[in-house]
C-alpha cells in the first residue's frame, strides 16, 4: 500500500497544511481518507471516524467540513448569540466540524419567533417561523383565535381559531439563503387535540366552512418571484403542510425579502376549528410530514 | 503554455516509480491533468528542453503506469467536442479502466499516486469507487473492504463516539 510521498518537487497541501491539527505531508493515509470523505455526507463521515487513526484524524479534518458547510456559513453563525465576549472569541477559533454541529441545531432569532438550521445529512438550511412571527387578522380577540400551547408544536405554541369570517395568515421574511430551491409550507391541523389518559385525542368541534370556498396561497419574493394557488383544507386530526410555493436563490450573499399569506376572505361564510403551527422553509424535495400541493397554481419563478 | 519550440521534441513530464521505471507524458498532457504539474511549471521560468521529473519512489509501476495513461486520456477527451456520447464514451472507459481486476490495494495506491501530482480527475475517480464501496456498510466491513486495521484504542473508541452524538438524528 502507499505508505508515503516520496520527494515532490514543491509541497502540496497548501492551506489545508498550515492549519492546526490538519494531515501533514507526511500522512497520506490520512489524506486518502479525507479525499473519500470529502465525497460522503456528513453522518457517513462521523460513522466512519471510528475505522481507525488516519480516518479519525480525516474525518475532523477542517478542510473536508468546509465543503459540507454552506458557503454563507459565516455569516449563518452570526446569529448564534451567547457568550458575549468571550463567545465571540470562541466561535471564532472553532473548527468548522464544530460550527456545522453548532448549526444543525436550531439557531433562533427575531426574539425566538423564528429558528433556522442546517439539516444534518447535507448541511441545507431549513427555518420555521412561529404563529407569534405571523400577522393573524384578530389574533388578538378571543372571539376569534386564541393560543393554545402544545409540545406538538416546535414553539411550544399554536394560534387556535374558533371562528372568524375574514381569515388572513400573513408572514415576511429577510433572509440570505445559501444558493438552491426551497420550498414555504404553511403547518395546519384541522380540529382540535389534546391528551386523555396519556392518547392524542382530537375533536372536530369548531370545525367548519372550510368546504365550502378553497384556501388561496401566495407567495412573493423581493426579486420577482411569484406564486399562487388555492386549495380546500382537509385531513382533519393530522398536522398538514400546505404548500405555498417555491422560491429559487441564484446568486450567493443575496438578501432576500419573501412575503406570504394564506387567506379565505370569502365573507358569506364563516370557518373554523383550526391551528396554525408555523411556517416552514424547507429544501426542495426535503419534508418530513404529510404535505398538500393545490392543483391549480401558477408559479413564475 | 510555452509551444514547443518548432523542429524540436516536445517536451515531457516523467514519473518515476519504485524500482526507477520511468512513465513519460507530455508538457500539456501533465498542465492539463496535474495541480502539481502546473503550479510547477508556472514557477520554473525557463529550462530549455529538460524534461521534468517528478518522483514516486514509493509506489509501484503499475499505478504509475496507470496514472498516466488515465491523464492521456483525459487530456484527449479534454480536446474532443463535448456531447452526450462522448459523457457516456467517458463513463464506459472510466468504468473499463477501474475494472473487477483492479483490487482495493491497486485502488489505494493510484489514489496516492494521483494525490501526489494533484491528479483532480482520477482523486475524483478513485474516491467515488471508495466511497461507493463503504457507504452504508458496518466500519467492520470496511476494514475488511479496504485492508485497513482497526488502531484505535477503547478510550479513543469512547471519545469519537462522544464527540459525535451531535449527529444521530
Amino acid at each position: 500500500m502507499g505508505a508515503g510521498v516520496s520527494s515532490l518537487f514543491f509541497g502540496i497541501g497548501g492551506e489545508a497544511a498550515q492549519e492546526p491539527g490538519a494531515p501533514g505531508l507526511g500522512d497520506l493515509p490520512e489524506l486518502c481518507a479525507a479525499e473519500v470523505l470529502l465525497r460522503l455526507d456528513a453522518p457517513e463521515i462521523c460513522r466512519l471516524a471510528r475505522l481507525n487513526h488516519a480516518f479519525r484524524g480525516a474525518a475532523g479534518a477542517d478542510f473536508v467540513w468546509e465543503a459540507k458547510l454552506p458557503e454563507n456559513y459565516r455569516h449563518l453563525m452570526g446569529y448564534v448569540e451567547g457568550g458575549g465576549d468571550e463567545g465571540r472569541r470562541r466561535r471564532r477559533r472553532a473548527g468548522k466540524k464544530e460550527i456545522y454541529a453548532r448549526l444543525s441545531r436550531p439557531v433562533p432569532f427575531d426574539g425566538g419567533t423564528k429558528e433556522f438550521w442546517l439539516e444534518k445529512s447535507k448541511g441545507r438550511v431549513c427555518m420555521a417561523l412561529s404563529s407569534k412571527a405571523l400577522v393573524i387578522t384578530g389574533i388578538d380577540d378571543r372571539r376569534y383565535w386564541t393560543h393554545m400551547p402544545t409540545a406538538e408544536s416546535r414553539f411550544q405554541s399554536v394560534a387556535y381559531l374558533q371562528q372568524i369570517w375574514w381569515f388572513e395568515v400573513v408572514g415576511e421574511l429577510d433572509f440570505c439563503f445559501p444558493v438552491g430551491t426551497y420550498s414555504l409550507y404553511f403547518r395546519i391541523h384541522l380540529g382540535k387535540f389534546y391528551k386523555r389518559f396519556g392518547r392524542r385525542v382530537c375533536s372536530s368541534e369548531h370545525v367548519h366552512g372550510w368546504d365550502k370556498k378553497p384556501v388561496r396561497f401566495q407567495l412573493a419574493t423581493s426579486d420577482g418571484q411569484h406564486a399562487l394557488s388555492q386549495c380546500y383544507l382537509d385531513e382533519p386530526g393530522s398536522w398538514v403542510l400546505y404548500h405555498a410555493g417555491d422560491f429559487v436563490v441564484s446568486k450567493p450573499d443575496q438578501a432576500l425579502k419573501l412575503k406570504f399569506s394564506m387567506a379565505q376572505i370569502d365573507c358569506t361564510h364563516t370557518k373554523g376549528g383550526l391551528c396554525v403551527d408555523s411556517v416552514l422553509v424547507y429544501p426542495k424535495g426535503f419534508q418530513q410530514e404529510k404535505v398538500i400541493t393545490a392543483k391549480s397554481s401558477e408559479m413564475r419563478l | 503554455m510555452a509551444a514547443a519550440p518548432s523542429g524540436s521534441r516536445t517536451r515531457m513530464v516523467t514519473l518515476i516509480s519504485k524500482g526507477g521505471r520511468n512513465f513519460k507524458m507530455p508538457e500539456a498532457v501533465a498542465l492539463v491533468s496535474s495541480r502539481s504539474c502546473r503550479e510547477a511549471l508556472d514557477y520554473i521560468e525557463y529550462r530549455g528542453n529538460n524534461t521534468m521529473m517528478i518522483k514516486l519512489l514509493d509506489i509501484d509501476p503499475k499505478p504509475v503506469s496507470m496514472l498516466v495513461n488515465f491523464c492521456n486520456h483525459m487530456a484527449a477527451a479534454a480536446t474532443s467536442a463535448a456531447s452526450d456520447d462522448a459523457a457516456q464514451r467517458m463513463r464506459e472507459w472510466e468504468e473499463r479502466f477501474l475494472g473487477d481486476d483492479v483490487d482495493q490495494a491497486l485502488l489505494y495506491d493510484l489514489l496516492s499516486a494521483a494525490i501526489s501530482i494533484q491528479a483532480d480527475g482520477l482523486i475524483d475517480l478513485v474516491c467515488k469507487r471508495v466511497a461507493h464501496m463503504i457507504k452504508g456498510k458496518t466500519p467492520q466491513e470496511i476494514r475488511t473492504i479496504l485492508g485497513i486495521q482497526d488502531d484505535l484504542t477503547p478510550d479513543q473508541r469512547d471519545e469519537i463516539r462522544t464527540d459525535n452524538s451531535w449527529i444521530d438524528i
